[in-house]
């Protein structure tokens, strides 16, 4: 009950605190004369007889300069509990009011979500010496809570973006994964005389048909599910989210269909990727003896000499590959390490510092349905890349088994490789929500940093388990199947 | 280097494939076959017919259905996966596409297949690569990545890799089949040199007649069985005396 406290004007700049001596002004020298008065009584519902009863109060004439007529100038009333700031809430603040005013008469005025703001006032000088006075002065800023929540349920629509960024990612990179896989049956459409926007929309065209049948499967789902949660939509939104689908499979498609557009016809003949892909299509042939001589070495390139080191490697030499499965990791926990710290520092709908006082933040448990969603969403793309990596690198695992590496020294190539991403996207994927929380709020609440590391290590160990399963299923493959030649 | 070669003894060994239609595809048929240690060994016939299945087995790279292989005293089908890692670490195997690691330079993948057990090793990594690299006529190229190679260097630099933790076995799956003619001689006369300085017995399967020629003695497959062994003897060890060959195979049970 911040509002119920005194306010004080206070000198808002070092002149005006020398000129009132450091303390506050007093209320009678506001010249705004903005400043509420503190209630004289504060009591109960309970107590509404005895209130009504006049032998309750004594020196209430005119003679004590007590307005007979109306002697009392507002009442306050304060809801028990909390309100919150949802639909619910209001109808509840909308209901009391219109009782009040049923029973009553008076006019009823709804403070909903007031928080002191401090404004600074400026007090011209006066006529009989007082000096200009710059006041800083706590205004009731009205309505700052649906402000804040408002700005907080961001968040809500920020999820549902996240939501569909990850899917849209995950996407591309599941699409991307398949052009590399064929790009010798492309080149071989290529050789054939398939220009390049016929190779482009190919995969166009596949990704269309998959967003369609994924948007009929989800608008499906979506009625399905409507009864049960007691929603009801028309036939526009289920076309608007079939279309959507396909829509954003065209986007997630875009480059990979770029990809295949570009498809050199010498791949027809090269390897696959993984199995000399950087190899030049002319380079598979001697140009003549070898000399010995050095041209050209590569001395400031990264070394391998451990196993460590040698995860370092694989993980650079594919950056775009390994961001993204480090922006899935963080997104994934992001989420999450977000939805906790706001509760953690707003105790689900409590006061916070924001802009003043007694604002209130909610979080939704669709927040943390679409919070999850993302960890899910975020978790798979990550796994789905290691997975593919897992995949596109067999050749090199197979040689590597050849040469006498067991099954165990791989697990640990494959680990240390997930290690390096995931923690790099775990640090940013809860680091950054801290910080942001800590920037709002002035300090962290206790336990977030706790909280957030949790997730995180969730989030890397959930990667790793998702990684080293795919790796070791590739690994019970002999080794020879990937090592034949042709 | 060990200085001495394995010696390999096989028996009735059968390896069967299931197609894409899921049809059974015999690879080797019960092939046994004898090497004496140091031998060299050519695998020559058509495309499909056993031969560079038959090294995979040599190499533990695959198991055989049934059947026996031996080397060098270790019976390979009682091996658990950590010991036949380590099997496979006295091995040495040259492929035909070389399969070097694209990111790796040419001295880290010589080194690649030791650095599990680097801190367990007797000699230092490093200057080991940089003497096979020597030794194969690219000292100076240490630092290149594979696509910067041709195929003969290429070919050079997973020779040096097989021959890193000084096997016992080499074996060569068409290691000139990627290589122009001129090349592919310069390659086998490194094989060749490799089971001459240091003994290490040596298999190779190969199109190339002339390859096998100079190998001495050589097994014709054929579907999946040994249809023949012809040539002498070849090798660093001379033959013992009352023995005619060194290397025999016996007709499938």
């Amino acid at each position: 009950m911040p509002t119920y406290f005194a306010d004080t004007a206070t000198g808002a700049d070092p002149a005006s605190v020398r000129a009132l001596g450091g303390k506050p002004l007093g209320p009678n020298g506001d010249m705004a004369g903005l400043l509420s008065v503190s209630p004289s009584l504060l009591t109960t519902i309970s107590s509404l007889p005895e209130l009504e009863n006049p032998d309750s109060f004594q020196d209430t004439d005119p003679a004590h300069g007590v307005n007979a007529g109306a002697p009392i100038s507002v009442i306050r009333v304060k809801l028990t509990g909390t309100v919150g700031l949802g639909a619910a809430a209001q109808a509840r603040l909308r209901l009391v009011a219109q009782e009040i005013y049923q029973r009553t008469g008076l006019l009823v005025d709804i403070t909903q979500g007031s928080s002191p703001a401090a404004v600074t006032v400026i007090d011209p000088a006066g006529k009989y010496g007082r000096p200009r006075l710059a006041l800083s002065e706590m205004w009731s800023r009205m309505g700052a809570a649906e402000l804040i929540s408002s700005a907080i349920d961001l968040k809500t629509r920020l999820m549902t973006v996240l939501v569909l960024l990850l899917g849209t990612v995950f996407v591309a990179s599941a699409v991307a994964a398949s052009v590399r896989r064929r790009r010798p049956e492309l080149a071989v459409l290529a050789c054939t005389g398939w220009p390049r926007r016929w190779l482009f929309g190919l995969i166009a065209t596949e990704c269309a048909l998959l967003g369609g049948a994924a948007g009929v499967g989800g608008a499906v789902l979506v009625a399905a599910l409507a009864p049960v949660t007691g929603t009801r939509f028309g036939v526009g939104t289920y076309a608007a989210l079939a279309v959507s689908a396909v829509l954003l499979t065209c986007v997630a498609g875009f480059y990979p269909a770029m990809m295949a557009a570009g498809a050199h016809p010498g791949a027809a003949t090269a390897q696959l990727p993984g199995r000399g892909k950087r190899r030049r299509f002319a380079g598979g042939r001697a140009s003549g003896p070898a000399t010995g001589r050095a041209s050209g070495p590569a001395t400031g390139r990264a070394r391998a000499r451990s196993v460590t080191r040698l995860a370092a490697v694989n993980v650079l030499r594919v950056p775009g590959r390994s961001l993204l499965a480090a922006f899935g990791v963080a997104l994934a926990v992001s989420g999450l390490t977000l939805l906790t710290a706001l509760t953690l520092a707003f105790h689900g709908s409590t006061s916070g510092t924001v802009l003043g006082q007694a604002i209130i933040v909610q979080v939704h448990a669709a927040d943390y349905v679409a919070a999850g969603a993302c960890a899910l969403l975020g978790l798979a793309l990550a796994g789905d890349i290691y997975y593919t990596a897992s995949s596109d690198r067999v050749g090199e695992h197979a040689l590597l088994q050849a040469t006498g590496w067991t099954p165990a020294d791989l697990t640990r190539l494959a680990a240390a490789e997930t290690a390096i991403t995931s923690v790099t996207g775990a640090l940013a994927g809860t680091g950054l929500p801290l910080l942001g929380i800590r920037a709002v709020t002035g300090a962290l609440p206790a336990g977030a940093t706790a909280v957030a590391a949790g997730i995180g290590a969730g989030g890397v160990l959930f990667t790793m388990c998702a990684s080293l399963g795919p790796a070791r299923r590739l690994l019970r493959t002999a080794p020879a199947r990937h090592l034949a030649e042709g | 280097m060990t200085g001495t070669g394995f010696d390999l003894h096989l028996r009735d060994v059968r390896k069967t494939y299931l197609s894409g239609a899921d049809e059974p595809v015999i690879a080797v048929d019960g092939v046994s076959l004898d090497l004496a240690a140091g031998r060299i060994l050519a695998l020559t016939g058509p495309s499909g017919s056993g031969k560079s299945t038959l090294l995979h087995l040599l190499g533990a790279i695959d198991a055989p259905d049934s059947g026996t292989i031996q080397v060098d005293g270790t019976e390979l089908a009682g091996l658990n996966r950590k010991r036949l890692a380590g099997y496979r670490a006295t091995v040495g195997f040259v492929f035909q596409s070389f399969h070097l690691l694209p990111a790796l330079s040419a001295r880290d993948n010589i080194t690649a297949p030791v650095l599990p057990r680097r801190r367990k090793l007797a000699f230092d990594p490093a200057a080991r690569a940089q003497q096979l690299l020597d030794a194969v006529g690219l000292g100076g190229r240490g630092g290149s990545l594979p696509s910067q190679l041709s195929g003969g260097q290429q070919q050079r630099v997973a020779i040096a890799r097989a021959l890193i933790m000084n096997p016992g076995l080499l074996l060569a799956d068409e290691p000139t089949g990627s290589l122009d003619s001129a090349i592919g001689g310069e390659i086998v006369d490194l094989l060749l040199s490799v089971n001459a300085e240091y003994g290490t017995t040596l298999v190779i399967a190969t199109h190339d007649r002339t390859i096998a020629e100079r190998c001495g003695q050589v097994l014709r497959m054929r579907d999946g069985r040994a249809a023949g062994l012809s040539g002498g003897p070849a090798g660093r060890h001379s033959t013992p005396a009352g023995q005619p060959h060194d290397a025999s195979c016996h007709a499938p049970s």
